[in-house]
């Protein structure tokens, strides 16, 4: 909404509009006669500029850092998405193919077309006239709307593709915080499994007490022969608890994590065997590596 | 006749900027739609502009989403940016401050919240001072807040103090002359006196800064 302004009401004005104080109709009416007059034009344009530096004026306050990059991060995907869509339409642009897409129609001569209409029976006529202007009007409608379909779809596809990603992002961190509680927490214990062997692998069990979370975390492991893994024991004064079968990355690291309840004093060792694909119910190869539990207390 | 309207020497770069030139760049850049430079000038401004905006609004959510707006705006805006108008940051610092403003009255009116006065003496929306990621915006953000500080103090208080209810809080004249308890006419009177020597202490600052070795 805008209302008429005079110079000489707009001049006096102007300060007021540089700063945005008018109501909605009145500083439209200035802003609408400062943009073709050649004095109050550039004078607007000063006051608003010198009233802009107030911003300098603001006292500087703690930024988190956390809020910056979140904003950062927030920016960039969507102009990056911008760009994206952007391209999409130069390429439509240049091609008349709508991006990321296959268009559905020949080209419009191509329907218009067939067998060309000779000039003495049609020419100027006006019911030739006529039909290829409905024609051309149905045709681009559904051109319209079959565009509109393909740019929902496209936009639906690629939303879905983020969500997925998001997801697949959420459940990595989340598994990466569990790993993180499993090692850190108040009630986990470390046992330390040894090895004699030349490469000499080394572990360490993170067991979480109040979670019933066994994490192994194991290094310079070397690659179980053809058609073996290792497996995990949890081993009792009554039984050898099978905690999983593993198989090292190629750089001998491993980290297993397993659950299982046990009581506090009834862990006597920790050890890791090499068996047959797929695991066993009793350990029957050599300890690649071991540790004594710690008993209680210790 | 056309009643005259007052001219000045004033131009609108009034502290020389060293960076103001790489800003401009930048700015071109973007409108050419490369993201680099938009997250250049992000690193560069985003201190300064969420001072501002945080100065405004007062609330670290909204801030964010203003602050995210403000250079969405400027990145898609970035074609129209005519450098005779002003430098960047003045640029920018405008887009944020008109959507913090909008982003108060949207406020105001879903909360139905009392206007509260935002000054300069108020600091409950931050306290320490930090630096600048980019010394030369933190050596011009200093210098112009210097600067402008100077030229603030060359008002009357009752100047002064319309000036900051309108700029920091957004109030239209109306709404001031309800919180001063002055006629509308005099906080009018004020607005536009205020304004006028802002303008003309600038310029004036300006140029002894060019005049300097």
């Amino acid at each position: 909404v805008s209302r008429d302004v005079s110079h000489s009401e707009a001049a006096e004005l102007l300060p007021e509009a540089a700063l945005d104080a008018l109501s909605p109709d009145d500083q439209a009416g200035v802003v609408a006669h400062a943009t073709g007059c050649p004095d109050c034009g550039p004078a607007l344009i000063a006051l608003r500029d010198a009233l802009a530096q107030l911003a300098f004026a603001a006292p500087p306050v703690t930024v988190d850092a956390v809020s910056r990059a979140r904003v950062r991060t927030r920016l960039m995907a969507r102009a990056r998405a911008d760009l994206s869509v952007a391209d999409g339409s130069q390429v439509e642009a240049e091609t008349g193919v709508p991006a990321a897409s296959v268009s559905p129609w020949p080209p419009a001569r191509a329907i218009v077309g067939g067998a060309p209409p000779t000039r003495r029976s049609w020419a100027g006529s006006p019911v030739l006239g006529w039909g290829l202007a409905i024609a051309a009007g149905i045709i681009g409608a559904i051109a319209v709307q079959r565009r509109a379909t393909l740019d929902g779809e496209r936009f639906s596809a690629e939303r879905t593709a983020l969500l997925a990603r998001v997801q697949s992002l959420r459940d990595s961190v989340d598994a990466r915080d569990a790993f993180v509680r499993a090692v850190t927490g108040k009630q986990v214990s470390t046992m330390q499994l040894t090895s004699s062997a030349v490469r000499a692998p080394w572990a360490w069990m993170f067991w979480d007490h109040a979670a019933n979370r066994w994490t192994l975390v194991a290094r310079d492991l070397p690659a179980p022969a053809a058609g073996k893994t290792y497996q995990l024991w949890l081993v009792t004064p009554r039984a050898k608890i099978s905690a999983g079968t593993f198989n090292p990355q190629p750089n001998g690291a491993a980290e297993v994590q397993a659950t299982y309840a046990l009581a506090a004093d009834s862990l006597r060792a920790i050890a890791v065997t090499e068996e047959p694909a797929g695991g066993v119910p009793q350990p029957t190869g050599a300890f690649v590596i071991a540790a004594i539990a710690n008993r209680p207390g210790q | 006749m056309n009643p005259p309207v007052p001219t000045h020497s004033y131009s609108p770069r009034t502290v020389s900027s060293p960076s103001g030139s790489d800003d401009r760049e930048l700015v071109a850049r973007m409108s050419a739609g490369d993201d680099a430079a938009l997250a250049q000038l992000y690193d560069r401004w985003s201190r300064p502009v969420f001072s501002l905006v945080l100065h405004l609004v007062r609330d670290g959510d909204d801030a964010e989403d203003v602050v995210e707006e403000a250079f969405w705006q400027a990145w898609r805006q970035a074609s129209r940016y005519d450098g005779s108008r002003g430098e960047v940051g003045t640029w920018l610092l405008t887009i944020a401050r008109t959507r913090a403003l909008d982003r108060l009255r949207s406020r105001r009116r879903l909360r139905e919240e009392p206007l509260t006065p935002v000054t300069l003496d108020d600091s409950a929306a931050g306290g320490a001072t930090t630096a600048a990621d980019d010394p030369s915006v933190r050596a011009e953000a200093s210098e112009r807040r210097t600067i402008v500080a100077k030229a603030l103090q060359t008002l009357p208080r009752e100047q002064r103090e319309v000036l900051e209810l309108a700029y920091f809080s957004g109030l239209s004249q109306t709404e001031i002359a309800d919180r001063t308890g002055q006629p509308l006419g005099t906080v009018k009177t004020r607005t536009r006196l205020a304004a006028q020597k802002l303008r003309d202490c600038l310029a004036t600052y300006r140029n002894d800064g060019e005049g300097s070795p």
